[in-house]
């Protein structure tokens, strides 16, 4: 069954027709030719898909498309500020090594973000929680905890936005 | 890849008329991170999945001494419920240990119930807990002792066309504890073997032992015949090896790619060990 | 003391910034008009003969528009020592070994074939 679904993407408002089997992750990937998330498991394990929704980190591969009708969805493409300006967060994985070959990095970020946004001064232990559902097969994790840390400070002495 | 229809009804009458309508090629879902999998692979047949996301009744919690909890309550809400885990720590600890954020974030205990792994992890606390559940449908409502409801693995004792609607827990009692314990290889695994622990105590005495231990058998398992072993007894180094080696014989573990059965025996006692004893402190901490 | 122009500093990664804005294209990003996609159908046995190959369902299915097998294609030897083939023929030796493959003009229709 087909339904045209209305709900914010990045900041905007957008609406699509969309099939009632399809995931999130497909209709961003190839509807909205976003293609910063990625696919790695399928199967809800490895993070690489992970996007906000209404500031919650999901697993996009596993979200039936139909329920983001009215919520606010941010992908790794919408943290990107004016002028391609980076987020804080992604800034600081750039600066520290948090990046290798990228494929775990948008989804890592994204965790990254909703981590901070509900903790701005987590523990070690509080990031390796924060950072569980993420697969990394090129850091060895030191470097991405060494960046949230990092970004922690950075956005802490920004101030709040 | 396979289709199937979706729907989100707003009510539990709205979902079980979808459910009728659908003559059996339907099936319920709640955060969908254990089915969609098997359905996208065509492991699970469903030419319409049925969201009972919508259903607000279904996300409610009243904790008020004792437990009542929806079904679709997400486990991101109970893990970060601090009077919820101060009442039921091995419930809020098992919930904390599932899986990972993301998945945390849209799934529930109903599901993870329902879903029926032998190696469920809210079962082995809600199992010493006493949980009741409520399974609803069409054809009214029935309370089911949580003893009851595993039948095998993947397998309950629900209709197709029922839903749990809420779980519910008693009061636990002066003077008692309650803890939880699991074991993967990583974090975010699927439990080797996990346990749980319920104990009422009197001094050093245990005056009423509620054990469950999951991955080892059919089903999330109930070991009654430890429990005797426990009851009036002052709780010993020794009496507990003695429990371990008992438990070791009640459980039937299998070799999969998370372990051996020779390693989960083994391990099945020793965890049993130490939540008995991580129940007795925070019964005594009282 | 030498001073090094590039030892001991830090080198900023150029592919860095676009990987973090999600800008970066990887193999599966890419769409190109009249593209195909692949699947790949691997052995479920880890050491067992290959007794017959039946391509004949997926050739039917309209929008393949090629499968292959070891027995199809020319020989391709690959690995470090040569001493392997891209698909297997007469034995397959691990579990997902390489058995045959399919295009088709959409993924669907791809994994339909590919299992």
């Amino acid at each position: 069954m087909k339904r045209v679904i209305e709900f914010t993407l990045n900041g905007n408002a957008v609406s699509a027709e969309v099939e009632s089997h399809k995931m999130l992750l497909e209709v961003l990937r190839d509807t909205f030719e976003l293609t910063g998330t990625k696919e790695g498991c399928s199967q809800g394990e490895c993070g690489a898909c992970t996007v906000l929704i209404d500031g919650v980190s999901i697993n996009s591969c596993l979200y039936p498309v139909f329920e983001v009708e009215g919520k606010s969805v941010t992908t790794i493409e919408g943290l990107v500020g004016e002028g391609g300006k980076l987020h804080p967060i992604q800034e600081a994985f750039v600066e520290n090594g948090g990046i290798q070959c990228g494929f775990c990095s948008p989804g890592m970020i994204l965790s990254a973000k909703a981590l901070l946004d509900e903790n701005a001064t987590p523990s070690e232990d509080e990031i390796k929680k924060g950072i569980s559902g993420n697969l990394c097969r090129c850091t060895g994790y030191v470097q991405i905890i060494d960046s949230i840390k990092d970004a922690a400070t950075q956005l802490s002495s920004e101030g709040p936005k | 890849m396979k289709k199937f229809d979706y729907y989100q009804p707003r009510s539990l009458q709205e979902a079980y008329g979808l459910m009728e309508k659908q003559k059996g090629e339907a099936r319920f879902i709640a955060g969908g991170t254990d089915i969609i999998w098997r359905v996208k692979q065509g492991l699970i047949e469903a030419g319409a999945l049925i969201s009972l996301r919508g259903i607000e009744e279904l996300a409610q919690i009243r904790l008020n001494g004792d437990l009542a909890l929806g079904s679709m309550v997400p486990f991101r809400t109970i893990e970060r419920n601090f009077s919820l885990a101060k009442a039921y720590p091995s419930l809020s600890e098992a919930v904390s240990l599932l899986a990972n954020p993301q998945v945390r974030n849209v799934a529930t205990v109903g599901g993870n119930l329902c879903n029926a792994a032998p190696s469920a992890d809210c079962a082995p606390p809600l199992i010493v807990l006493d949980a009741m559940l409520t399974l609803e449908g069409l054809g009214g409502k029935r309370d089911v002792p949580i003893g009851d409801f595993f039948k095998g693995p993947g397998k309950t004792c629900m209709e197709k066309t029922e839903v749990l609607t809420q779980i519910r827990v008693p009061k636990m009692a002066a003077n008692s504890g309650t803890s939880f314990l699991k074991k993967g290889r990583v974090s975010q695994d699927i439990a080797m073997v996990n346990a749980a622990a319920f104990l009422v105590m009197e001094g050093n005495v245990c005056r009423k032992c509620r054990l469950a231990v999951g991955a080892v058998a059919p089903i999330p398992l109930r070991l009654t015949d430890v429990e005797g072993m426990l009851e009036h007894q002052e709780i010993s180094a020794e009496l507990l090896d003695r429990v371990a080696e008992k438990v070791e014989q009640a459980v039937s573990p299998i070799t999969d790619v998370r372990s051996t059965a020779e390693y989960r025996r083994v391990l099945s006692g020793v965890l049993v060990k130490k939540a008995i004893r991580e129940a007795h402190q925070r019964a005594v901490q009282q | 003391m030498t001073d090094y122009t590039f030892v001991g500093s830090e080198i900023p990664r150029p592919d860095a910034p676009d990987k973090a804005a999600g800008k970066a294209l990887f193999i599966s990003d890419l769409v190109k008009p009249g593209m195909l996609y692949g699947k790949i159908k691997y052995s479920e046995y880890a050491h067992a003969r290959i007794k017959f190959i039946d391509t004949s369902k997926a050739e039917k299915l309209p929008g393949v528009r090629a499968v292959i097998t070891g027995y199809n294609t020319p020989e391709i030897r690959i690995g470090f020592m040569k001493d392997n083939f891209a698909l297997k023929k007469d034995k397959v030796r691990q579990f997902r070994d390489e058995v045959a493959a399919v295009a088709a003009i959409d993924p669907a229709i791809a994994f339909k074939r590919g299992v």
